[in-house]
């Protein structure tokens, strides 16, 4: 008679478990082993990995650093001072024929602001939308 | 994780609590054998297990229910089993000679699917309620209260029986 209200759970835990059917944990390891095996990574493939990363750390690493040096260059130019970075950032564009509509304007007004004294940045803002919204037979 | 420690630790209770979810042996089996595949291939990432134990059991419950998904094919492999009447103590226990245990048993199957895991993970795993939590995705109250109403019906039912 199951009269102790504790001894319900006493009853159902001297209960046996059923026995694990024999050789299931051969079975049961070896095909552990073998999913392991199989996702091991190679030497071979580890170095490639971390050749990989490697690059593409030196790759976004370099975009910035080029990233800055031309943002410094232009916020020269647009300064109107000349660096040697904006030095070469006044040679935009001399060599494509298309450009030069554009070329001439901004290097007039570029020319303008250093006569005038003034700071190029007015310039800069009067430009903005030019390349928008004017008409490209103006411009060319 | 060296696996042959892992299975001498907890492989024949994860096939016990397999066997009690999925009602085969075959079946328990087959689950058990994806779980230490899954096992095997978790190199790193044992280094972040706190409580190796709630983690197998989480595990194995897991691989459970994709099995019962991709077997009942359906995705909600857990809602499929709930359905089905959940664990069963039945297939996981050996018959108990006395007949008196044997009904205890059956009654034991009566009970809501829920209850009867929080109640056999702690009585034949002896995990406590934070790991039943852990494993079944409930909180550490929710998986006590479970297991204590599991056990409030199982003793009512014991009581039916005995009278």
């Amino acid at each position: 008679m199951i009269d102790d209200r504790s001894d319900v759970e006493t009853k159902l835990a001297g209960l046996a478990a059923r026995p694990a059917p024999p050789g299931m944990r051969d079975r049961v390891l070896g095909a552990a082993r073998a999913a392991r095996a199989k996702d091991v990574i190679s030497p071979r493939a580890w170095f490639a990995a971390a050749a990989c990363a490697l690059l593409i750390v030196a790759a976004l690493g370099a975009d910035g650093v080029l990233a800055r040096r031309q943002a410094a260059g232009i916020a020269a130019l647009l300064d109107g001072r000349s660096t040697e970075k904006s030095a070469g950032l006044m040679d935009w564009g001399a060599d494509l024929p298309e450009l030069a509509g554009i070329r001439s304007l901004v290097m007039a007004r570029a020319g303008l602001a250093t006569e005038a004294g003034l700071p190029l940045r007015a310039y800069r803002d009067l430009l903005k939308g030019v390349l928008n919204h004017a008409d490209p037979e103006i411009l060319f | 994780m060296n696996l042959e420690e892992l299975y001498q630790r907890h492989g024949e209770r994860l096939y016990g609590y397999l066997l009690f979810r999925l009602g085969s042996a075959e079946d328990a089996e087959d689950v058990l054998q994806e779980a230490f595949c899954r096992f095997a291939r978790y190199g790193l990432r044992w280094r972040l297990v706190r409580n190796p134990q709630a983690f197998v059991f989480k595990i194995a419950r897991n691989e459970a229910n994709r099995f019962l998904g991709r077997k009942v094919g359906r995705r909600e492999g857990e809602a499929a089993m709930l359905r089905a009447g959940g664990g069963r103590f039945e297939a996981a226990l050996a018959g108990p000679e006395e007949s008196e245990m044997a009904i205890l048993l059956k009654r034991a199957d009566e009970i809501p699917p829920d209850q009867k895991e929080a109640l056999f993970l702690k009585v034949f795993d002896g995990l406590t309620f934070k790991e039943i939590g852990s494993v079944c995705h409930i909180s550490t109250n929710t998986a006590a209260s479970r297991y204590r109403l599991g056990l409030a019906r199982l003793r009512k039912a014991a009581e039916g029986a005995s009278r």
